[in-house]
């Protein structure tokens, strides 16, 4: 099914990623659904942006400098504020053991990189409608 | 109990018979002693009595000495002799009783010349007088002479010393006659001393006892004292005994001895006087000479015991002491130690000899082994340091290898992610721009070179994927886990994915599993993915027309994914070479359907650390079978 290019019409979105094109490109296609595409290069970055932006859910990275995706995540949760936004995590193509972990400490759900302009948005799409609290907010 | 008397010391064993045997020596020279002893005592006992009756006669003399003093007093009393011949009884009476109690005399008679009695003192007549007057007639007849006399009275018997004097007048006429007596009593014999010094004179007669010097109130009586009637039958008889007789009264040794008495006319003797020695001077003389002779005796066996101990100690017990110590301390190690104090050739000489051999011996050995021990030692140090050192070269180059290793992964890693960064930025802004996004605007020759952009790089990328993925298992570096996988749900997962490849050449896509497959089998569902992604994609690749089918099976043990297609097929000769790293079928092949030709080498690999196989049908034209054969397991598989 084809998704509608509005499906994620006003929901702002906090997209975490040390790597300058990876961060480009899951924007480009965030925006062309509507999104409101917020963008930070490490955790720490990334917490300040959540703590303001309040976005719908986060995409983090989990290799970043300053503070990686574990240290974001726990942060996260420490912040009452915040805790509750849901948080997906990228992770590289290798760690079996990591993707069960990232699930332990608090993602909500993890998508593998690279991210293809093909499978991006599908798999995505398939994340949220598991999230109670933002099917509702979906625009179909 | 035997044996702990075997376990005492020599000395002490010798001690003991040596103490034994020279106590009956010395019991036997007591008894010898003591024989002696009793000899001697004879002796003494003989020696003492004949002083003893040497001074009896002595004292006799002495007595009949007193009684001539007497008469002679009395016959110069004055008037005296006045008064007999004139038969003056008063004047007798007075004269002589005025004199005579400062006599020793019992009784005296004077008698007139006619031989009749003027004065008498006898307080009875006594029936016996008859010795008296016959002594008395001897006076008148001028004689003058002292004697013994024996007196039977009534049932009583007295000795008396009797002393007769004729009394003269002026003229020298005999006028008349004295008669002194004194009887040999109790009372004479304690004034003659005896009694007091342990000598004691009895008198006896015809088995009486007449008097006796033992004081009444000693421990014998007169009554008591002990007479041997036989000796005194042989002393009357004038056989005299040589040795005196010991007799015991209450623990005091006597030593009697029986002397006759001679009458007065000295016929055989009547009476017989015992001169006993109560003996406290022979009991003083037994005691000092026995407790003398013990004192000796024991002074005797100490000595001569002190010394065969001594001897003994020094001959026996002190060689073999130092024998001893000398063998304790080589025991102890001191292997040097040698017996020096040796010179004899006796046995403990030769033992101390020999046994100096034996040391010698005992030393030799020990340096012999203690130069193996130390050749020993050093080679076993040379080796332990040549293994040391093999270890220490085993450890670096351990330490290397792991060194080497994890740089391999580390480079791995790091390739896998720096070559993955830029193909996914080149894929994520192809993609973007070939979908129209961010505001693109391009043209069809835009479009043309963007698709073939997008095409190579993802050949890249799979060139890539590919490579890494080979390197990692080449290296070792692909671990595969086991963990649970459900055969359904991958399958599911893999028609999901694949179905668009073949969907894009317009060919058929199935996946079919077992039903008899269990539900859950532990195992690698990546590496699994890797395998059907790779086949699948190849049947694909080389298929135009008709279908692909995967299908999960059971076999026995095993689980078996079939790869179907209705490709081009697999030449016989090529089956050999198409697992080798980027061989395809030919080179034309690879122009035409593209690939890496690393895929079957991936797959085979893979399917090697699995465990399983992996076999090829194929036939040129009609198409291939790939089937590979993976053993099921049901439980967690653990890393061998």
């Amino acid at each position: 099914m084809e998704i509608p290019k509005n499906l994620l019409e006003g929901w702002d979105i906090v997209v975490v990623d040390d790597e300058e094109d990876s961060l480009e490109v899951a924007e480009i296609i965030l925006l062309e659904y509507g999104a409101n595409v917020h963008t930070a290069s490490d955790g720490k970055q990334g917490l300040r942006i959540v703590q303001v932006v309040k976005p719908r859910f986060v995409i983090s990275d989990m290799s970043m400098p300053v503070m990686d995706g574990w240290g974001f995540i726990q942060s996260l949760k420490n912040d009452p504020e915040i805790a509750n936004i849901p948080v997906i995590a990228l992770t590289a193509h290798a760690m079996k053991g990591d993707r069960e972990r990232a699930l332990e400490v608090g993602f909500h759900n993890y998508l593998t990189k690279p991210l293809t302009v093909d499978t991006f948005m599908a798999d995505l799409v398939k994340l949220l409608v598991d999230i109670p609290e933002l099917v509702e907010h979906l625009n179909i | 109990m035997y044996k702990r008397l075997n376990d005492v010391s020599i000395g002490v064993k010798l001690n003991l018979i040596i103490t034994v045997a020279v106590s009956v020596i010395a019991i036997i020279l007591l008894a010898i002693q003591i024989y002696i002893t009793l000899r001697l005592v004879n002796e003494f006992g003989q020696v003492r009595v004949e002083q003893e009756i040497q001074v009896i006669g002595e004292e006799l003399v002495r007595v009949q000495e007193d009684m001539q003093t007497a008469a002679t007093v009395l016959v110069n009393v004055p008037g005296l002799i006045e008064a007999v011949a004139n038969e003056d009884i008063d004047a007798i009476e007075r004269l002589s009783l005025g004199a005579v109690p400062s006599l020793n005399i019992d009784d005296f008679d004077i008698i007139n010349s006619e031989g009749e009695r003027l004065i008498d003192t006898e307080e009875e007549l006594s029936d016996d007088e008859e010795g008296e007057d016959e002594l008395i007639g001897q006076a008148l007849l001028g004689i003058q002479r002292s004697t013994i006399l024996l007196e039977e009275e009534d049932d009583e018997v007295s000795l008396l010393f009797v002393s007769i004097r004729p009394l003269r007048d002026e003229n020298a006429t005999i006028v008349g006659g004295l008669l002194l007596a004194r009887e040999l009593n109790h009372e004479l014999l304690t004034a003659l001393n005896y009694g007091r010094n342990g000598i004691d004179l009895s008198l006896i007669y015809d088995n009486d006892v007449l008097a006796s010097s033992f004081s009444e109130d000693s421990s014998a009586f007169i009554d008591n004292i002990q007479f041997n009637g036989d000796s005194i039958t042989q002393t009357l008889a004038g056989v005299s005994s040589d040795t005196p007789e010991f007799t015991l009264i209450n623990r005091i040794i006597y030593v009697s001895t029986y002397v006759p008495v001679q009458g007065l006319d000295d016929r055989s003797a009547t009476a017989v006087v015992q001169i006993r020695i109560n003996n406290r001077e022979l009991n003083l003389f037994l005691r000092r000479l026995i407790i003398g002779t013990i004192i000796v005796a024991i002074a005797l066996v100490s000595a001569l015991v002190f010394i065969i101990l001594y001897r003994i100690r020094f001959l026996i017990v002190r060689r073999l002491r130092r024998l001893q110590e000398t063998i304790a301390e080589i025991a102890e190690g001191n292997y040097d130690k040698r017996v020096t104090d040796e010179t004899s050739k006796d046995e403990i000489g030769q033992l101390a000899n020999d046994f100096n051999r034996m040391a010698g011996e005992i030393q030799s050995h020990e340096n012999e082994l203690q130069e193996l021990n130390q050749s020993l030692e050093n080679r076993v140090a040379e080796r332990t340091l040549e293994l040391k050192k093999a270890r220490d070269e085993a450890v670096a180059a351990q330490r290397l290898a792991n060194e080497n290793s994890r740089l391999k992964s580390e480079f791995l890693s790091t390739m896998s992610h720096e070559l993955r960064t830029p193909m996914n930025a080149i894929e994520g802004f192809t993609g973007i721009m070939l979908n129209n996004m961010g505001g693109v605007e391009y043209n069809d020759k835009a479009e043309r070179y963007l698709k073939k952009v997008q095409s190579n790089s993802r050949r890249l990328l799979a060139l890539i994927n590919d490579f890494l993925d080979l390197s990692r298992i080449e290296s070792g570096r692909m671990e595969l886990v086991s963990l649970p996988m459900t055969p359904s749900m991958m399958a599911n997962k893999w028609e999901d994915n694949l179905s668009v490849l073949a969907q894009e050449k317009g060919i058929g896509f199935e996946v079919t599993v077992d039903p008899t497959l269990p539900e859950t089998i532990y195992g690698d569902e990546e590496a699994l993915t890797k395998v059907a992604i790779n086949l699948i994609g190849n049947a694909v690749k080389f298929t135009s027309e008709g279908s692909v089918t995967l299908s999960l099976e059971k076999r026995e043990e095993n689980m078996a994914m079939v790869v179907k297609d209705t490709g081009i097929g697999i030449p016989p000769h090529a089956r050999e070479f198409i697992f080798d790293e980027f061989r395809q079928v030919d080179q034309s092949s690879k122009r035409e359907y593209g690939g890496t030709g690393l895929g079957l080498s991936i797959v085979q690999k893979l399917v090697r650390e699995m465990g399983g196989t992996v076999s090829l049908d194929s036939e040129v034209g009609a198409g291939s079978t790939f089937t590979v054969l993976i053993p099921i397991h049901t439980e967690e598989k653990q890393i061998a």
